[in-house]
């Protein structure tokens, strides 16, 4: 009996809680049914105080559930039952409510962080961040800020922003402020100006208008703005100048040259007869001296205007280009060459700058396999992953790959004028030209077995991943011509 | 001045390159009524009949001016733009002579007018042959307006 009146006590003081809130008579109050209503309550306000809606509403939910339920229990007398339930609902409502009270705590541990590390930005922050009221007055100053004024924060926070900046960055309507950076001139405590770059930002908060100012120190940069500006002004001086003086040279070098040459032709005309040998000889050569500095004026100025001449990419069929080029050096070919010329790609180059590549080449090759029994001149092609492999190769005299470093530099040359005519430009020229093609040229030879010139163009300008050669638009695979003859063979 | 028809008027300073070109205009039978002309000044008082050629007919036109640009004082641009831009001087064909292939001036010649834009050569024979082929062309192929 004891123990049954033990029993419903006990099942009393779990349902105490009911019956208050059910009849509003308080029936009997027991410890664990204050601790439980209390926890119930602490669990709601909890679970009030989450952000989160839905944590109320389940909180509320369970309450209610929890409540409704246990009444019922009791009404149907099914004590033991009744315990039982209640005692699992009672620790599932102490669960919900643990969790919410772990929850809100580790919240507010990761919020806390959080603000720590926001802090942190501010305060370690390398620009001056400043914040204002609408009209100027400061509210709060970072370190740095601190820092770049000199004066402390507590002094700054007394004045307004207006005092520290020339031109206000504070505006009249907050919604016109720019987070674009504009460069204005700001004061130190000293009373010296310095440049500051400043991004203005605004938010409203608590029914005011702040604005929030990022400040740089632009003064180094400025400086070296200047330096630069400096620089490229010079350097535009300088190009004037070498712009002025290749026509100079042109213009102005010219003329005398053509008066020294001119009037030793003159005298060759009207007086050779009446001179001997010797002053023959030395007129001679004047005149061959006059026209080779005429041809270096000519050579030179072509490499610098070729050097300026802005490249104009279009696909271009390197066959069309080699046979031009073909044309324009039998013109003035005075021995015989034969030339080969593979099926090549279409490239995209510009035309003339191409056309003048392979016109050097193909005539430096004839040139150097001119004194060969059977010149023989090829053009040929292959290619790799990424560029297109051009190759120009003659059974000429070649020559010592120790001066190989020497070949595409002005006026650099391998062999004696009197044994080759030239200027040593032509390489140069064809260097910069593959060069501002985005290729490079490279040359293999050995002295008396010829010499070849690979030059390449990249692959993907010319925006096909197939080769398409030039036979596919009617060419034949290969020619081959005896250049400086009658003969001509197709094959 | 003389009564004999100017055929070729040559404006040009460098007297050298002057006396090439009168050579080579002899060496083809152009010897009369080629008149030289040392710069732009002395050619616009030549051909409007001032200045030192006061009262000279200025009906009387030549064949050809043969024009250098780079000159002293009076340019050989504003020579040409005159001559273009004056009724009495227009129709008179006008042949530029420069030194320069590396002449920006080519474009604003064909502009105000130019008939003819020759780059002199540098070696001697070349020089003669372009002469040569200019003086005969406008002495004795072009027929001018009456």
């Amino acid at each position: 009996m004891r123990n049954k009146e033990n029993f419903s006590f006990g099942v009393l003081s779990w349902v105490s809680l009911i019956v208050i809130l059910s009849t509003g008579i308080l029936e009997m109050v027991s410890p664990e049914g204050v601790f439980l209503s209390w926890g119930y309550i602490v669990g709601v306000l909890v679970a009030l105080m989450s952000e989160k809606k839905r944590d109320i509403i389940i909180s509320v939910i369970l309450s209610l559930i929890f409540v409704s339920i246990s009444f019922f229990r009791i009404e149907d007398e099914a004590e033991l039952l009744t315990i039982l339930i209640t005692r699992s609902y009672a620790l599932i409502g102490l669960g919900f409510m643990g969790y919410f009270v772990l929850r809100y705590i580790k919240r507010e541990l990761k919020t806390a962080n959080e603000k720590t590390l926001m802090a942190g930005i501010f305060s370690h922050g390398t620009q001056g961040i400043i914040l204002t009221k609408q009209n100027g007055e400061i509210v709060m100053v970072n370190p740095f800020a601190e820092v770049l004024f000199g004066f402390k924060a507590n002094t700054l926070t007394r004045c307004n922003i207006n005092q520290l900046i020339k031109q206000t960055t504070v505006s009249e309507t907050p919604n016109d402020l720019s987070a674009i950076p504009n460069k204005f001139k700001a004061i130190r405590n000293d009373g010296e100006e310095f440049a500051a770059e400043i991004s203005a930002n605004h938010y409203h908060s608590g029914g005011e208008y702040y604005t929030v100012q990022f400040i740089t120190d632009i003064t180094q940069r400025n400086a070296d703005e200047e330096k630069l500006l400096a620089q490229k002004q010079e350097l535009e001086i300088v190009n004037q100048q070498l712009k002025s003086f290749s026509y100079s040279v042109s213009h102005d070098l010219r003329s005398p040259l053509r008066a020294v040459g001119g009037y030793a032709e003159m005298l060759a005309e009207d007086y050779s007869t009446r001179l001997d040998e010797e002053a023959n000889r030395l007129l001679r050569n004047i005149r061959s001296n006059a026209k080779r500095m005429g041809t270096l004026i000519d050579d030179l100025l072509t490499f610098s205007r070729l050097g300026r001449k802005e490249v104009h990419k279009r696909m271009i069929n390197m066959n069309q280009i080699a046979e031009a080029a073909l044309a324009e050096v039998s013109e003035s070919l005075t021995h015989q060459a034969k030339v080969t010329i593979e099926a090549l790609p279409e490239v995209m180059a510009d035309q003339s700058l191409m056309r003048h590549v392979l016109t050097n080449l193909v005539s430096n090759a004839i040139k150097y396999s001119s004194k060969c029994t059977e010149p023989i001149v090829k053009i040929s092609f292959t290619q790799d992953e990424n560029d297109f492999i051009f190759c120009v190769s003659d059974n000429g005299v070649g020559f010592d790959m120790k001066y190989v470093n020497k070949l595409f530099g002005v006026f650099q040359r391998l062999h004696l004028d009197s044994e080759f005519e030239g200027t040593g430009v032509g390489l140069a020229i064809v260097y910069r030209i593959i060069q501002k093609h985005g290729g490079t040229i490279r040359a293999e030879a050995k002295v008396g077995a010829g010499a070849a010139f690979y030059f390449t163009l990249p692959l993907e300008q010319s925006n096909s991943a197939t080769v398409q050669t030039s036979d596919s638009i009617g060419y034949t695979v290969e020619t081959t011509r005896f250049l400086g003859s009658q003969k001509s063979n197709n094959n | 001045m003389k009564n004999s028809i100017v055929e070729i008027l040559l404006i040009e300073d460098n007297e050298h390159d002057a006396e090439m070109t009168i050579r080579a205009l002899k060496k083809n039978r152009i010897t009369n009524g080629v008149i030289h002309l040392k710069d732009g000044e002395q050619a616009l008082h030549f051909l409007f009949g001032t200045g030192e050629f006061d009262g000279r007919n200025t009906n009387e036109k030549p064949k050809v001016i043969l024009l250098d640009l780079k000159m002293p004082k009076v340019d050989g641009i504003e020579v040409l733009q005159q001559i273009k831009s004056n009724e009495l001087t227009k129709t008179i064909p006008v042949v530029v002579l420069t030194s320069s292939k590396e002449n920006p001036d080519i474009e604003k010649c064909y502009a105000l007018g130019v008939n003819s834009y020759i780059v002199k050569p540098v070696d001697f024979t070349g020089f003669m042959e372009a002469i040569t082929h200019s003086g005969m062309y406008w002495v004795m192929l072009n027929q001018p307006p009456q």
